[in-house]
């Protein structure tokens, strides 16, 4: 007998009232019906793909899907058409499908399976991961979305580290980013500017610096032979380089993108431009209160000086008009969510399906993170969307698709008990 | 799969939703109140919903009223994706005046405000377009129906339903609790209009700065007429300067000059430190310290000594004889005179901004500031309002009245203030004065001030030289003529006082005088 994972059905419908219910007070609800047609599709197509492909059918195409969507990606980039200076649409028909959305789905079943077929051990191991997320990031890279390829990223790391891949070299990977960014903030420590070279070392990127190095040193016991010592010395050089080149690099970002980026350490340095989508929202969440406004009644949300607030900042409506109350409700039913799908992963004996589910963990974790951030200036400001809140057709298929998976995860895994 | 890395997952996922849910908790519920009151200030002064009383004249001639209007906004969000922006603009060209820069704001992201001031036809025409993105918001506007009208006393109400000066501001507490009620002024619209329509002719033909003419009821105080140059329309006060804006009669001061002989024979007399028979002999001059002042007409080779009465003081308007007075009174009488007579203080007339003028300090004058003070120079600058509250005094048989710009019943009566300041019998002797050196002047100078046909009037003129960087100019000038009529029992008084003017020699005779007969006279016409 198939289990019907019931509490998380009931967990997903919750959350998708409070989006539809968003929504019908966002823009004078105009983006509510066309939403509401995307439900009974999305259900239709879960119901078969639930229905008629078993996970080991996914595991066994994942393959052919990983190549189906590079090559749905790289039509993109011929065809596709340009909306808000991104290309990101293709319209088959009357329909429009963004491809950087499914391909999450085909870049989560795809790890999941390569993952669970070998064990993570080393450093080339984690590399050879990454080299094949490579080419469908920059694909998405070159729309430009920078918010979707962060996504993919987070997704990787996420799978990675199930898959056994230990922090410190999870960190090491990264070492070199965070040296960038910790060496962009703070006091600067060295600076030492000539013609070749232009070396900033700040307060954080020393901290960090050492840190890492102490904890590289006894981890590896670097003494114990030369050539650890050379590695180590030639990472250290690595992290210097990033240091170096973080100038140029962020240089290479056009003036909009870097204030987007950073805009929100400080958004009323620029109110009316790049700060203003979140000082908005902030004003939007602060006018909340506990109880909200009521919905249609938000002093900023219904006169649209919050904006893309049926997509992005979807967030700052309902902490405007449903109040404290309506966000911790919807942070709740979202932590709910997140623990439900690590415990199913979790649960699960077999490695492609436990796998899969921290791979939806990670996608749906820093959606939410990202986006509730961005509205709360807590984090930069990249188009993601909230799961199930936000507007959007393909998104919501891809959540509900997701969602379907986690749900067949814990019902074929019962079976197996 | 390992116990370890789940934890940590899980410590993880817990972490992080705390984080926000603190971020939350502190932007909703500690800082909410402060958001939600900022909020509703922001949205308040957008929707300027504030309703405001009306103004009117002493008759009930509405100058300031509230009327609805829409405003038409744009919603990019709202917006089908399929609608055409080139036809929607097309159609709203056809309504409203829709320039290429507002068409531009279709294409914008945000939602964008395309016009202001919709009248109801307009509104009608763009409902009929029917388009989702369109919004009408509805606004209460303050309107002023005669535009530059007595724009300085009434002030305006900028975009954002703010009173910004004049009577709006001042009585922003009644006109905006007691919508019912009417504001009504002491004006006389027929009055200021015809001020406002020759002050504004005067000041082009003379090419002058600015001026002013104020017309009082020297029984009670109240205003008649107040014209100021250069004014605006408050309907558009943001095609204004500041400058233009700035009531200037009642904010900036000036020296007096001439005209303040009156203040200085009026003190000397009522300090009993002469007598009405006193005489003084001219030479023309008169040296003070080693400072000379000197007659504007003195010439070394012409001028003769000559015994004047005090009459002959303000038909001549005699520097020497006014410097004597003032040297023969003394620092602390004349001080105290002028203190009484509300120099170096407000009026307190019901306009914001009114400045005190100034009076220095009676412990730091020289003689040679006793002198020139006594002139209408040196220790003393004066708001025109204030020099004319101040000879209303004489008017008013020796006591002194406050101005205002509410017309008077039997309800507020209270803002009348008096002050007794002169003897009755001394202030009456000065009026028969200024009435016989005015007709004095007509007969024998061919003067023009107080020239009106069948009307006495008892003034005097003042040509006073301006100041600049802390030294006289030798041409620019104020000039100013200050009057009350019927001369035999005053009613009405009148103070002309022209910035800077470029013809007629700048003098107050010859500027200031004939402005003055013709308000005088239209006055005469309405009231006698």
């Amino acid at each position: 007998m198939r289990l019907i994972d019931r509490l998380l059905i009931i967990n997903v419908s919750l959350i998708l009232v409070f989006g539809l219910t968003a929504l019908s007070s966002s823009a004078g609800g105009k983006f509510f019906l066309k939403q509401l047609i995307y439900i009974p599709i999305s259900l239709i197509v879960v119901y078969f793909t639930y229905n008629f492909c078993s996970l080991e059918f996914y595991k066994r195409s994942a393959n052919l899907i990983y190549w189906l969507n590079i090559g749905l990606l790289i039509i993109l980039k011929f065809f596709g058409t340009t909306q808000l200076g991104s290309q990101r649409w293709l319209m088959i028909g009357p329909i429009s499908v963004q491809p950087s959305e499914l391909a999450k789905i085909c870049l989560i079943i795809f790890l999941a399976k390569i993952l669970s077929q070998k064990e993570i051990r080393t450093y080339f191991d984690i590399v050879k991961v990454f080299a094949y997320i490579a080419l469908p990031s920059l694909l998405v890279l070159i729309q430009p979305d920078l918010g979707t390829t962060l996504v993919y990223i987070a997704i990787t790391f996420g799978m990675l580290f199930w898959a056994g891949a230990k922090l410190i070299q999870l960190l090491t990977i990264c070492s070199p980013i965070i040296c960038a960014i910790c060496s962009s903030l703070g006091y600067k420590i060295i600076d030492y500017h000539n013609t070749y070279i232009d070396l900033v070392i700040t307060v954080p990127a020393l901290i960090f610096l050492i840190f890492f190095t102490v904890l590289i040193i006894f981890h590896y016991k670097v003494w114990s032979s030369p050539s650890k010592t050379l590695i180590t010395m030639m990472l250290l050089f690595v992290e210097f380089l990033a240091i170096l080149y973080r100038p140029s690099i962020w240089g290479l970002l056009k003036d909009y993108q870097q204030k987007r980026l950073t805009i929100f350490l400080d958004p009323y340095s620029d109110p009316l431009g790049a700060g203003y989508h979140i000082i908005q929202s902030l004003y939007a969440i602060g006018n909340g209160g506990f109880i909200g406004t009521g919905l249609r009644s938000g002093d900023l949300s219904q006169g649209s000086f919050v904006p893309e607030q049926h997509t992005d900042f979807i967030f700052s409506l309902v902490g405007e008009e449903l109040g404290f109350i309506g966000t911790g409700c919807v942070i709740f039913l979202y932590a709910l969510l997140c623990i439900q799908i690590i415990i199913r992963a979790r649960n699960s004996d077999n490695k492609f399906h436990s796998l899969l589910g921290i791979g939806i963990f990670s996608m749906f974790i820093f959606h939410i993170f990202v986006n509730i951030g961005m509205n709360l200036s807590l984090m930069p400001i990249t188009g993601v969307p909230l799961p199930f809140l936000s507007y959007g057709g393909t998104s919501l298929l891809v959540n509900t698709f997701l969602m379907s998976l986690v749900a067949k995860v814990y019902s074929e895994n019962q079976k197996g008990v | 799969m390992s116990r370890f890395r789940y934890r940590l997952i899980q410590i993880f996922v817990v972490s992080s939703f705390f984080l926000i849910v603190g971020r939350l908790f502190y932007l909703q519920i500690i800082q909410g109140p402060n958001f939600h009151k900022r909020v509703k200030q922001l949205h308040q002064s957008i929707k300027s919903e504030i309703n405001r009383g009306e103004i009117t004249d002493k008759f009930g001639k509405t100058l300031a009223m509230d009327i609805e209007r829409y405003t038409l906004e744009y919603n990019p969000v709202a917006a089908s994706k399929k609608e055409n922006k080139e036809a929607l603009a097309l159609k709203l060209g056809a309504i409203f005046d829709f320039t290429e820069s507002s068409r531009k704001l279709l294409y914008s992201k945000y939602s964008q405000t395309l016009a202001y001031n919709l009248t109801r036809e307009q509104v009608k025409m763009i409902r009929g377009i029917n388009s989702p993105s369109l919004y009408l918001r509805r606004v209460i506007t303050r309107f002023y129906p005669e535009d530059n009208f007595a724009s300085h006393i009434l002030g305006y109400v900028d975009s954002y339903g703010k009173p910004r000066q004049g009577a709006e501001l001042y009585f922003q507490e009644v006109l905006e609790n007691h919508t019912e009620n009417k504001l009504e002024l002491s004006l006389d619209s027929r009055l200021q209009g015809f001020a406002e329509d020759k002050l504004a002719k005067h000041l082009e033909k003379s090419k002058a700065r600015r001026g002013t003419i104020i017309v009082m009821k020297v029984r009670t105080g109240e205003i008649l007429a107040w014209a100021t140059a250069p004014s605006f329309n408050p309907n558009l006060y943001q095609e204004y300067s500041l400058e233009d804006m700035k009531n200037w009669s009642l904010v900036d001061v000036y020296q007096p000059g001439s005209i303040f002989k009156i203040i200085t024979v009026a003190s000397a007399l009522d300090s009993k430190t002469i007598d009405l028979d006193y005489k003084f002999v001219d030479k023309g001059y008169i040296t003070v310290d080693r400072w000379r002042i000197q007659n504007h007409d003195y010439s070394a080779s012409r001028t003769k000594a000559e015994e004047l009465s005090l009459t002959q003081l303000f038909q001549r308007s005699s520097n020497p004889f006014s410097a004597h007075l003032g040297l023969k009174m003394g620092n602390d009488t004349f001080f105290d005179y002028l203190s009484q007579f509300g120099f170096g203080n407000k009026t307190n007339i019901e306009l914001p901004g009114e400045s005190a003028g100034i009076l220095r300090d009676k412990s730091t004058w020289m003689n040679s500031d006793l002198a020139s003070t006594a002139i209408g120079q040196g220790a003393i600058s004066v708001t025109p309002i204030q020099v004319l509250t101040a000879i209303n005094t004489i008017a008013n048989d020796g006591t002194w009245i406050k101005p205002t710009i509410l017309k008077l019943n039997s309800s507020n009566q209270n803002l009348k203030t008096k002050v007794k300041i002169l003897e009755p019998k001394i202030a009456k002797a000065i009026q028969k004065m200024l009435a016989e050196s005015v007709a004095a002047n007509i007969k024998d100078k061919h003067a023009n001030s107080g020239k009106v046909e069948g009307l006495r009037i008892a003034g005097k003129t003042g040509t006073a030289q301006k100041l600049e960087n802390g030294r006289y100019s030798g041409y620019k000038t104020v000039a100013s003529f200050i009057g009350f009529f019927p001369a035999e029992k005053p009613q009405y008084i009148s103070l002309v006082v022209i910035d800077d003017p470029k013809t007629d020699g700048g003098w107050g005779d010859t500027v200031a005088g004939p402005l003055f007969n013709q308000v005088a006279n239209y006055c005469r016409n309405l009231y006698l």
